[in-house]
Formats: C-alpha cells, sequence, structure tokens
C-alpha cells in the first residue's frame, strides 16, 4: 500500500529506504523538504501532497531524523499516523546505541523490522476497519482524538462551543484554524490573566492528549486488543488530568504573567529606541540608494554606520526584540530547567515548550504578525523543538527563542537571490523591455513607489517608461506626469517618458500599447502603475488579472503598506487568488515579489512583513521608507528580526 | 540601595565559612575554565575547516558523504550542516585530516550557516552541477560572487576550490566551459551589484579588474581552481572521481 519510505538525517543523507511501485521518490520528498520542512509550514498535518502522492513525515528532533512515508493519494490510509510512530520508536530502539553518529550507520537489516511493523499496523488497521460495523456508529465518529479535546474545551470556556461544535466534523485541519483565529482577536479585550490561563490551557491540554494519543499506539506491539484498550483508557485518564492539568498551570501561568506585566511596561520605555530600521535615515545623496541597495546581502554593520543618528543602539536591539518578551515570561521555567540539566541531559518535552510557545505568539502578535501566521509559526517551530536535546545550561526559553528568530530569518529571506537591477540588464540584452506591473489596494503608495524605482532605474542608466495604467481616479495621470519632469530634471538627457492615454480606457491596452511603443524606442523597462482596488471587488480583480494575462509582465510586484495587521494576509491571498483564477492558464501569474511601503512609520511592529512574505513565499523586493526618491531600500533581515 | 544594605547584615554575621566556600569555589571555576580554555585551543589548532558551498542540489552532501566517509549514498536536500572530519580519505599515516563543513543549499539556510563557520575555514570548495549550469548560471554565479567579495575570504587570501560535480553524466559541461560561464556571469553581477558613484564602496567590493572583461585569473588574493569530480561514483575501490578534490584538500592540510 505504501508506496516508499524512507528514513534520512536532516543533513541530507538517506539512511534507508523502501520503494514500492513508483519508480523515484527523491523528487517528492526533497519537494516535501522545500516547501514544507524549510518553510515552516510545518502546523498540524505533517502531510504534504506531491504528484499524486501523499508524503507523510515525522521528525526525530533529538537524533536529527526525518521519516517520510509516501502513498497514492487516493487511497485513504488511516494507519499512516501510528505506522510513522511505531517505526520511528521501533528504529530508535533498533539502534540506539549507534544513533549519535547515525550518518556512518548500516541500515539494511533494519527491512525486515519494517515489514514487520507495516505488517501489524496494517493488520491493525484492517482489524479497526472491520470493527466499527458491528459497534455504535456514534462511537465510531467520536474516535478522532481532536475531537475529543473539541469537547472538553467546550466545557472549558463558553465562547468557544460554537467552533468546538464544528470540530466534531472530518476536517479538522479547517477547523482548527479558525479556532486560531478566534482566540488571539478576543485576547485583548478580556482581562489579560483569564484568558492567558485559559488559553494555553487549552493549548496544554490538546497537547497532552496528543502525546497520550502517541503512547498507547507506540507502546505494544500487540495491535490486537489495542483499538479497545485505547479508547477506554484515554477517557479516563483524561479526565484526571483535566483537574489536575487546569490547576497546576493556572499556577505557573499566574507566575508568568506577573513577571509579564512588568515587562511589557519596561518594553514600553523600551519602544522608542528600537526603530529597527537601520536602513532608515542613511543619506540624501543620489548614491546613497545603489548603497543600500548593495547592502542587500552585507552584514549590518554597514547600513549602522551610515545611519548615525538615531539608532547607535544598534540592530541588536530589535534583533533581539521580537523574541526578548517572550524569553523573559518564561524564565522561571528556563532557571527550573537550568537546574534540572545540572543532573544530566534532557530533551524538550510537549509539556515544558507549550507555555513558552504561547508566549511567543503573543509576544509575535504584539509585533503586528497576523494572528494565524504567529500561530502556524509556532506550531511548527514547537514540532522542531519537540524532543531536542537541550544543552546543559540552556533553558527552554532561550532554546525557542533562537529557533523562532531562526524561523524568521528563514521566512524573510528569498528562496533565491533577488536581482532586478541584473533581471533589467539580461532582458536588455536579449533586446526586450523590462516589464514590472505594480498592483496593490488604494493608498498604498503604488505610484510613488513606482517613481522612486524608476528613479533608481535611470541611476543605474536604463531608460524607463512608465505607463499610467490607472485610468480610474482623478489625478493619476496627472501624478505621474509630475514625476516625470522631475525625474527627467534629476537626470537629464531623455531616459524617462510617461505612456499615457487618458482616463476610462482599458487598461490592459495601454499596458500593451506602452510595452509596444518601449520595444519600438528601445527603452530598457517599462513600469506598469495600476488603478489600486480592493481585495473584494470582484470585477476590478479580473481586470488586473486581464492585464496580467495579456501582457505577460517579467514581475509583478504586490504594493502593501507595512501598517496592516491581519489584513495582510487577506489582501495578498486574495490577490493571489485572483491572479490565479482569472487567468485561465495552467501556470498562471502569481505575485512574484513585494514592496512594503511606509516602512518608516511602523516603529518596531514590522510583523507585516513576515506575514506577507510567509503567505506568498515571495521575498521582499523593496521597502519604502520615505517621501523622496531615495527611500527606497533592500529589506535587511537580521534588522528586522 | 537601603534594602541591599539590609541583606548584607546577615551575610555578614556567616562572613568565615561562607568567604571559605567562596574562594574555594573561585578556584575551582577557574581551574576548570582554564583546562576548558586549554582543551578547545588545542582542537581548534589541530583542526582545518573546509567549507562545502553551492546550490541546492549539486551534490554538496554527496560529495561531503564521499570525501569523509568513502562510500556513495542517496541524498536529498539537507535542512542542517553536516560537519565531519576526512579522515578515510586522506593517506593514514600523515594524521592529517580536514573538517568538513557541508552547508546546505538552499539560499535561506546556506548563508546563515556561512556567516557563523567562515572565520574558521581554510579553504571553500564550491560545488557546480555541471549538468544544469547552463540553465542555473546566475544563481551559481550570484553564490560564487558573494563567496568572493567577503571581506573575510579576500582577506585571509582563502583559495576556493570549483568542483565540477557529475561529470559521470553525458550531458555534463566540461571545465571549461563552466568556468567560461561563471565569469560571464560573474562580469554582469559585479556591474549591477558595484555602483562607482558610491562613496563608500570599498576597493574590495569590485572583481578583478575594472575596463576588462572578468577572468577568474585576475583574482590576486584569492586563488580559484577547477576541478573534475564524480561524487556519486560507484566504484568500491578507493576515492574514484574525487581524486583531485583530496589533493586539494592535501594541500591545505
Amino acid at each position: 500500500m505504501l508506496d516508499f519510505f524512507t528514513i534520512f538525517s536532516k543533513g541530507g543523507i538517506v539512511l534507508f529506504y523502501i520503494q514500492g511501485t513508483n519508480g523515484i521518490f527523491l523528487p517528492s520528498v526533497n519537494a516535501l523538504i522545500r516547501s514544507v520542512l524549510l518553510e515552516e509550514r510545518g502546523g498540524k498535518s505533517s502531510s504534504f501532497m506531491h504528484d499524486n502522492l501523499q508524503l507523510q513525515y515525522k521528525l526525530d528532533n533529538e537524533f536529527d531524523l526525518v521519516f517520510v512515508v509516501g502513498y497514492q493519494n487516493f487511497l485513504q490510509l488511516n494507519y499512516v499516523d501510528k505506522f510513522l510512530s511505531e517505526i520511528h520508536l521501533r528504529f530508535r530502539d533498533e539502534y540506539k546505541n549507534d544513533l549519535k553518529f547515525a550518518t556512518r550507520g548500516e541500515y539494511k537489516k533494519f527491512a525486515i523490522c519494517y515489514e514487520e511493523v507495516l505488517t501489524a499496523v496494517e493488520e491493525g488497521a484492517r482489524e479497526q476497519n472491520a470493527r466499527p460495523k458491528a459497534m455504535k456508529t456514534f462511537q465510531d465518529s467520536e474516535k478522532s482524538k481532536k475531537t475529543v479535546a473539541s469537547l472538553i474545551e467546550k466545557k472549558g470556556g463558553d465562547e468557544k462551543k460554537s467552533s468546538g461544535k464544528g470540530g466534531k466534523t472530518d476536517n479538522n485541519g479547517k477547523v482548527q484554524t479558525k479556532k486560531e483565529q478566534v482566540e488571539p482577536l478576543s485576547t485583548p479585550e478580556d482581562s489579560p490573566k483569564g484568558t492567558l490561563s485559559g488559553k494555553s490551557d487549552d493549548e496544554i491540554m490538546k497537547n497532552r492528549e496528543k502525546l497520550f494519543g502517541k503512547r498507547p499506539g507506540s507502546g505494544p506491539t500487540s495491535p490486537k486488543a489495542k483499538p479497545k484498550a485505547e479508547k477506554e483508557k484515554k477517557t479516563k485518564q483524561k479526565r484526571m488530568w483535566e483537574q489536575g492539568g487546569t490547576y497546576k498551570d493556572a499556577n505557573t501561568l499566574d507566575f508568568s504573567k506577573e513577571k509579564k506585566n512588568g515587562e511589557s511596561q519596561s518594553g514600553g520605555d523600551g519602544d522608542a529606541q528600537d526603530s529597527d530600521m537601520a536602513i532608515v535615515g542613511s543619506g540624501k545623496d543620489l548614491a546613497d540608494l545603489d548603497e543600500g541597495d548593495e547592502n542587500d546581502y552585507e552584514s549590518t554593520e554597514e547600513d549602522e554606520s551610515g545611519s548615525d543618528q538615531n539608532e547607535n543602539s544598534g540592530t541588536d536591539a530589535p534583533k533581539k526584540k521580537l523574541v526578548a518578551a517572550a524569553a523573559k515570561k518564561g524564565f522561571g521555567g528556563g532557571m527550573f530547567s537550568v537546574f534540572k540539566g545540572l543532573v544530566g541531559s534532557r530533551t524538550v518535552s510537549k509539556e515544558q515548550l507549550a507555555p513558552v510557545i504561547a508566549k511567543m505568539r503573543l509576544a509575535l502578535i504584539e509585533k503586528n504578525v497576523a494572528a494565524e501566521i504567529a500561530e502556524k509559526l509556532c506550531q511548527s517551530v514547537s514540532e522542531k523543538m519537540e524532543g531536542k536535546a537541550l544543552g546543559t545550561f540552556e533553558g527552554v526559553a532561550s532554546v525557542v527563542k533562537t529557533a523562532v528568530q531562526e524561523a524568521l530569518v528563514k521566512i524573510l529571506t528569498p528562496k533565491k537571490p533577488v536581482n532586478v537591477l541584473r533581471d533589467a540588464l539580461a532582458a536588455k540584452s536579449a533586446g526586450q523591455p523590462f516589464v514590472i506591473t505594480f498592483c496593490g489596494v488604494n493608498g498604498v503608495g503604488k505610484s510613488t513607489n513606482l517613481a522612486k524605482i524608476a528613479f533608481w532605474f535611470l541611476e543605474n542608466q536604463l531608460r524607463v517608461l512608465i505607463a499610467a495604467c490607472d485610468t480610474f481616479r482623478a489625478g493619476a495621470v496627472e501624478q505621474l506626469r509630475t514625476h516625470r519632469t522631475r525625474l527627467d530634471a534629476m537626470h537629464p538627457g531623455n531616459n524617462i517618458h510617461l505612456y499615457e492615454k487618458g482616463y476610462g480606457k482599458d487598461a490592459a491596452a495601454i499596458a500593451m500599447e506602452a510595452i509596444q511603443y518601449a520595444r519600438d524606442n528601445k527603452y530598457d523597462v517599462v513600469l506598469v502603475d495600476t488603478a489600486g482596488r480592493m481585495q473584494d471587488n470582484e470585477p476590478l480583480m479580473r481586470a488586473l488579472a486581464k492585464l496580467i494575462k495579456v501582457n505577460q509582465p517579467d514581475m509583478v510586484l504586490f504594493v502593501g503598506e507595512a501598517l496592516v495587521g491581519n489584513e495582510a494576509v487577506d489582501q495578498v491571498v486574495k490577490f493571489n487568488q485572483a491572479l490565479a483564477d482569472n487567468s485561465q492558464a495552467d501556470q498562471p501569474r502569481i505575485i512574484d515579489g513585494i514592496v512594503l511601503t511606509k516602512f518608516d512609520t511602523i516603529d518596531d511592529k514590522v510583523g507585516a512583513a513576515v506575514s506577507m512574505a510567509y503567505i506568498t513565499g515571495q521575498p521582499i523586493v523593496f521597502v519604502g521608507t520615505g517621501q523622496t526618491y531615495t527611500d527606497l531600500k533592500n529589506l535587511n533581515t537580521k534588522a528586522v528580526c | 540601595m537601603s534594602s541591599s544594605g539590609g541583606t548584607g547584615g546577615p551575610a555578614d554575621a556567616t562572613a568565615p565559612s561562607t568567604l571559605l566556600y567562596s574562594i574555594s569555589l573561585l578556584l575551582f571555576v577557574g581551574i576548570a575554565g582554564l583546562i576548558f580554555y586549554f582543551l578547545i585551543r588545542k582542537q581548534s589548532r589541530k583542526l582545518q575547516y573546509v567549507l562545502l558551498l553551492g546550490r541546492n542540489g549539486a551534490g554538496k552532501t554527496a560529495l561531503f558523504v564521499k570525501l569523509t566517509q568513502d562510500r556513495s549514498v542517496l541524498t536529498v536536500s539537507s535542512l542542517v550542516q553536516n560537519v565531519g572530519l576526512t579522515k578515510d580519505v586522506m593517506p593514514r599515516d600523515s594524521g592529517r585530516e580536514v573538517q568538513l563543513i557541508d552547508i546546505p543549499g538552499f539560499e535561506r539556510i546556506r548563508w546563515d550557516v556561512w556567516e557563523t563557520n567562515k572565520g574558521l575555514s581554510k579553504g571553500v570548495i564550491f560545488v557546480v552541477d555541471s549538468v544544469t549550469i547552463g540553465r542555473d548560471s546566475q544563481e551559481c554565479a550570484d553564490i560564487l560572487y558573494r563567496i568572493l567579495t567577503d571581506p573575510e575570504i579576500q582577506r585571509r587570501h582563502i583559495p576556493i576550490l570549483v568542483v565540477c560535480n557529475k561529470q559521470d553524466e553525458v550531458t555534463a559541461k566540461d571545465v571549461e566551459v563552466v568556468s567560461d560561464i561563471l565569469e560571464k556571469e560573474l562580469n554582469s553581477i559585479r556591474i549591477t551589484k558595484y555602483n562607482p558613484t558610491t562613496k563608500k564602496g570599498n576597493k574590495s567590493e569590485f572583481l578583478g579588474k575594472v575596463d576588462q572583461d572578468f577572468t577568474f585569473l585576475q583574482l590576486r588574493g584569492n586563488k580559484v581552481s577547477f576541478a573534475k569530480c564524480t561524487a556519486r561514483s560507484d566504484d568500491p575501490d578507493g576515492h574514484e572521481g574525487v581524486e583531485a578534490v583530496v589533493d586539494f584538500l592535501r594541500t591545505l592540510a
């Protein structure tokens, strides 16, 4: 039934694999790594689709191993989860002595164990499948672990009643995310104490159940008697845990709560100092823009030396800022674990992680990261951390902190190097204009940043044509004309022109004519300005999709404000969706990059950058940081995290 | 202030034993620290670090395993770096060994690992997929450009070996072709990334000679050499396919 199974180290060395019907499994696994494990998109499901294959994975963080199973996606295999955890345990049992040097080992013999485990699990599943027909359907529907969790939540917090009921339906994933959206929204309104303890409570409960759910599956090797016993045990123990757990956790959370209050106050004082863009205010000269551009991949130091006025305290402060709050809150736990650490090395358990992760999530949301994203990020981090061995003097909090930091850097770093200028030059040498389309909602600064980018291209000796495709808003064309006049005055030599056709015309047609005009008159870059539109405005979105489909620009930039919070997700998702839906192509053009504007106005609330980059998976190409033409920078990942 | 004075009082009362205790503790910590320090120093002096770098899928991990364990394995994309000693391929009697660090090919991870490890490196091996270099020349050159312009690498004259991997494949490009492609790409990159009007742009930024097309020979500080390589050879005996790389490592160790 399974197409393949493989164990590999996180370093990428395949230790063991079983190949079934399908020819080769490496591409699928690579795709899984690239789009799930590396993107911090782990989260709950831990499954992934690629080429008709459903992949499911499990991480062993202690020995840095990954277990992946793949099967045809039309098969509904309900035993894969169990199989993964069983084989994980089995593998550890077999090779526990060698795993310190896992990549050197030979694991050919493990094939026998693999067969054993697989048949055992399959048989168990078959039996389980056969049994329910004789049993009550009601119980059958209740067997999912998460459903039970949602039932208990209903008792705890009545506000979640509705979503708890929704949880009974089959696709847990969706319901879960809905719930997550609800939770963080409610936090600021309630008295902080109540919600904090309440929520972490829920999370801990959930986590415990998961943990518990794993244990019976993994322990005994005789699968036949399992399902029934599992069910009975679960309900009993859970009740005990509910009482015990709530009480204890409330206590611990109260401690951290006090600390948190103090921290947030002091944090408020400190907020002023870390207006975190090290890039801000580096100068007025034309050259500075290019310099900012060069700093792209360089260390932050150079940026800093340029910005001497206010941020000598430096990029280090904001670097820690995002996570510092949470770290301090979790300090009580950290202290304790240091003492524990003196005894011997230990691994991070889910219980230890839950409160720290919960605080981390709050800290992220405080920094304006969209709630949904913060939740997913934290889940992926906690999945990565669970079972990881701690050093002797490391606390859970600090380890989680660095993990989150790493995750953020990973999200913000582009997947492949962005060099717009080089692409433009390549297009130039091919005799084609390089076309960039700007899109975004109203008033985010499309035209302003288009002018800045035009200036940047002019600086680099490229001829620019601006296509005024905003044929709707009054004054849009005139605005661009003014920009062009100014830019022309700054860079004399007939290198920048505006292609305009007045108002009320079809934007796609104007863009097309403009590109043709640029081709004929040897322009190197065409910047297409479009009208701002709200993401819910269906006709306008269709028009935008048409413009992009017809003209096939080299780059589609989404212009977004750094000010937005949860809205960022909605905007980007809907724009992407509209472009994909309306293009009628197999490989639709979607957003290629993001221009983040008004970055100078947001102080340390840099979350929008994270949200947008996470959602699209696309790089933040430019950052607008002010009103003048030179206020265009590259995002400095280190400064933001 | 006042509170600290208050707590100071009772502490003084039990002074003698506390003092003795703390002195012995200090001594102990000091000695332990010294031992640690020497241990670490001894280790770091002995080891020569060499970094394996390249695009995702170029064959870094395969080469790494070949060099450290002398066998061929299947590999998938790395999530974390691999670290290992090359003693299996080095001559037994020499006692020299090199610590290899295989840096994941993903842009998002690569530079983090690079930044933390470049300070220790004695050499850099840049792995290129000779089959796909035509398509991925930009990205490859981008990575190489960043290595070559790294102040640390330039200052310490770190030698760089460009390994043209996968030479066993039929469509693999020759070493000379790979070199040509990279030179051409680097030439365009150095123009787009470097702007002469920049006041702060230091000399080291611009690769090679300003008025000529870029060639690797123009690089004074860093010796860039090329080598053929087949990391995933099924040859059971010896280090077939990676001799050139081993030679490079020997010159470093």
